[in-house]
């Protein structure tokens, strides 16, 4: 009996632990996804302290009825894939790099020095890498004197220069997320897999990939989701053809001031993207079945 | 000693006396102008009959626009011996949903534009001036000065103008050989693909399509409109929205031609571009920014005051004469500036016709938001 008491107060313990971080995600997270549905069915704005004008699904037809929506929703959809494959394949040999290449004492520095961009102001960061996407900046003129490219050629002010500066925003957390697990895998199993004749390509299958899947699906979750939404870079670097749909979005709240039809397109996004993670967490579902069985890390 | 004591007081109470007031001497405010060219003007006669010490304004005004500047806040603070602080705006919209949301109890003094002027009035956030206490309101340019956009119904004067500009054409003379510029349509030509920056503002964009169309920029046909921004979106480089966004495309050789602020411009030549600032034949497009006082503020007299220390002599020839000129509303100080100046604040040759931003009714302003939007998305 002694010993169930002391397992109830334990069980007390846990749950008053959990209470603030249950909190947090109420207040953060499902409240305002419960105000964004209810404000998506808003006719006009929304003001606090003020009546709301009424409710409609006016929204939801603007939205689907505009030419618009569905090419900024696609180009916006393109973009975010493009990233987060790059931030994938550039990631993945980092973070194998920082985890089994270099000596564990030197590790850490290089975690901090991976993780030093996402420390940086966002604004800081657009505005420098647009300085050296310019032509004859420290990063092009080198490119122009071996005549890879033009003096005057750049990418700035087009989807490639937002494609960049998203990279470089959203790569230190790819390298985070995969670091964190690549850092886990046994080098013995590594090792044995190579005593049993395994390629490098083998043992990254059938070892490497499976046991990292879980940061690699976090990875993707951080920055395939935000990157869809981004609007400060296409509409600082990306020119006249670079509008995604977040611009489209923050127009509605700092220019139209129609707050329900901002909710609307942002509820349209979020379930769009909830369902293409869906998708990806499918097929990383079925690979790890086909390589060889689920493996928790 | 006495004696001395004794015609020192009469000299400065004589000083004083004849500084009163700005329409018939000036203020005696210590500030003074380098330039000479304007009386001192206005405030500080309030400023020594009133005691704000220890009180702080709140002015919602763009930042890095003149009234942050030293001669701007610092020297209100050091005339008044109170606080200036300023709330930061990044769009009206979303300034007067902030103010509807609670902001409003912070703020006592919100620059608007006059396309905006009415809508925060109807919504109650801004109540009319008196404008007997602006001391140099009758110097205040007459065609920006109680129009009908910043009047109530009952002709309340709901906003003081305090400056006023263009945003105009300007090109890189090195860059575009010796071709001759003188109207919007330039920046339609084939030949200056991919060079053009473009205000990514859809007042001006749209007035201006309707200018190189023939059309009314006030009620356009909004089709012909499209179709024309449409046809110029090859030619765009970047729709800069920002000080930063525009410096950097054109000092990076990105652009050689678009529409711009004019001290922009005026702080490119100072940097040594050979860049020129005009006025098309077709007419430019103009703006000016009021100031109104906030409804409830609970700094009445202190809001009153910065209003009129900023429309008066001191304020207003300092705003002109610095390194990045804005070109003042008060006309008496405009009288005063050198050619210099002038040229600086790109007025030597004043625009002949400027089609002014003006408040326009929610539906004309939603589509014409829409128009916009769907060129650029394009």
């Amino acid at each position: 009996m002694e010993q169930v008491s002391t397992v109830k107060k334990r069980d007390r313990g846990t749950r008053a632990l959990i209470l603030p971080s249950a909190a947090m995600l109420l207040f953060i997270s499902i409240i305002p996804l419960c105000l964004l549905v209810l404000f998506s069915f808003v006719d006009g704005n929304v003001t606090v302290g003020r009546g709301i004008d009424g409710f409609t699904i006016g929204n939801f037809v603007r939205a689907f009825s505009s030419a618009m929506v569905p090419k900024l929703l696609g180009k916006s959809f393109l973009i975010s894939l493009i990233v987060t494959l790059i931030c994938i394949g550039i990631g993945y040999p980092a973070a194998w790099a920082i985890a089994k290449v270099v000596k564990p004492q030197r590790r850490n520095i290089l975690v901090m020095m991976a993780a030093v961009p996402a420390l940086i102001s966002q604004l800081l960061l657009i505005y420098t890498i647009m300085k050296l996407l310019q032509p004859g900046s420290v990063l092009m003129e080198p490119l122009a004197r071996l005549g890879i490219i033009a003096d005057t050629d750049t990418i700035l002010y087009s989807s490639k220069a937002v494609i960049f500066i998203l990279v470089y925003e959203y790569l230190p957390y790819m390298i985070l997320c995969l670091y964190s697990v690549l850092e886990k895998i046994d080098d013995r199993v590594l090792e044995a897999a190579r005593t049993l004749g395994a390629g490098n390509y083998r043992i990254f299958r059938d070892i490497i990939l499976p046991q990292s899947f879980p940061g690699l699906f976090s990875g993707i979750l951080i920055i395939f989701i935000p990157a869809a939404g981004s609007f400060v870079e296409p509409d600082i670097a990306g020119g006249p053809y670079g509008m995604m749909i977040g611009s489209l979005i923050n127009t509605q709240y700092n220019t139209s001031l129609n707050m329900g039809y901002g909710a609307a397109l942002s509820l349209i996004l979020l379930v769009l993207m909830a369902l293409a993670l869906l998708v990806i967490n499918f097929i990383m579902s079925t690979a790890e079945r086909k390589i060889g069985g689920k493996i928790n890390a | 000693m006495k004696i001395k004591r004794i015609v020192c007081l009469i000299a400065a109470a004589a000083m004083a006396f004849s500084l009163a007031a700005c329409g018939g001497g000036n203020g005696g405010n210590s500030g003074g102008n380098e330039g000479g060219g304007a009386d001192s003007g206005s405030a500080a006669d309030a400023g020594e009959e009133m005691d704000f010490s220890g009180q702080t304004l709140t002015v919602a005004n763009w930042s890095d626009y003149a009234t942050d500047q030293e001669y701007g806040a610092a020297a209100f603070e050091e005339l008044y011996n109170c606080n200036v602080e300023f709330y930061d705006i990044t769009s009206y919209p979303e300034l007067l949903q902030t103010m509807l949301s609670g902001g409003q109890s912070t703020i006592d003094v919100v620059n608007i534009n006059p396309m905006y002027i009415q809508q925060y009035y109807g919504e109650g956030v801004i109540t009319p001036i008196d404008t007997s206490r602006i001391s140099c309101y009758d110097e205040l340019r007459e065609d920006i000065t109680g129009i009908d956009d910043v009047l109530t119904p009952d002709g309340g004067v709901l906003g003081v103008p305090w400056i006023w500009g263009t945003t105009s054409m300007f090109y890189n003379a090195d860059a575009v050989d010796g071709s001759e510029i003188d109207s919007w349509a330039d920046l339609w030509d084939p030949q200056y693909a991919g060079k053009v920056a473009f205000f990514d503002d859809y007042t001006n964009c749209i007035m201006i399509a309707a200018l190189v169309n023939g059309d009314d920029p006030y009620d356009p046909d909004l089709d012909a409109v499209q179709a024309k921004l449409m046809e110029l979106k090859p030619n765009i480089r970047t729709i800069w929205s920002t000080y930063d966004d525009f410096m950097s495309a054109i000092t990076s050789g990105q652009v050689v031609i678009g529409n711009a602020w004019p001290s922009n411009i005026t702080e490119l030549r100072n940097q040594g571009m050979n860049i020129e600032y005009i006025y098309p034949s077709e007419g430019t497009i103009g703006w000016a920014d009021y100031f109104c006082l906030v409804d409830g503020s609970a700094e009445t007299d202190l809001a009153m005051a910065w209003i009129d220390f900023c429309t008066g002599h001191d304020f207003q020839y300092a705003m002109a004469t610095e390194v990045q000129p804005h070109t003042p509303a008060n006309e008496a100080v405009m009288a005063t500036l050198d050619d210099e100046t002038l040229a600086n604040l790109w007025l030597t040759n004043p625009p002949e016709r400027m089609y002014m931003s003006l408040y326009m009714d929610n539906d004309t302003l939603q589509r014409w938001i829409d128009l916009w939007t769907e060129v650029q998305a394009s």
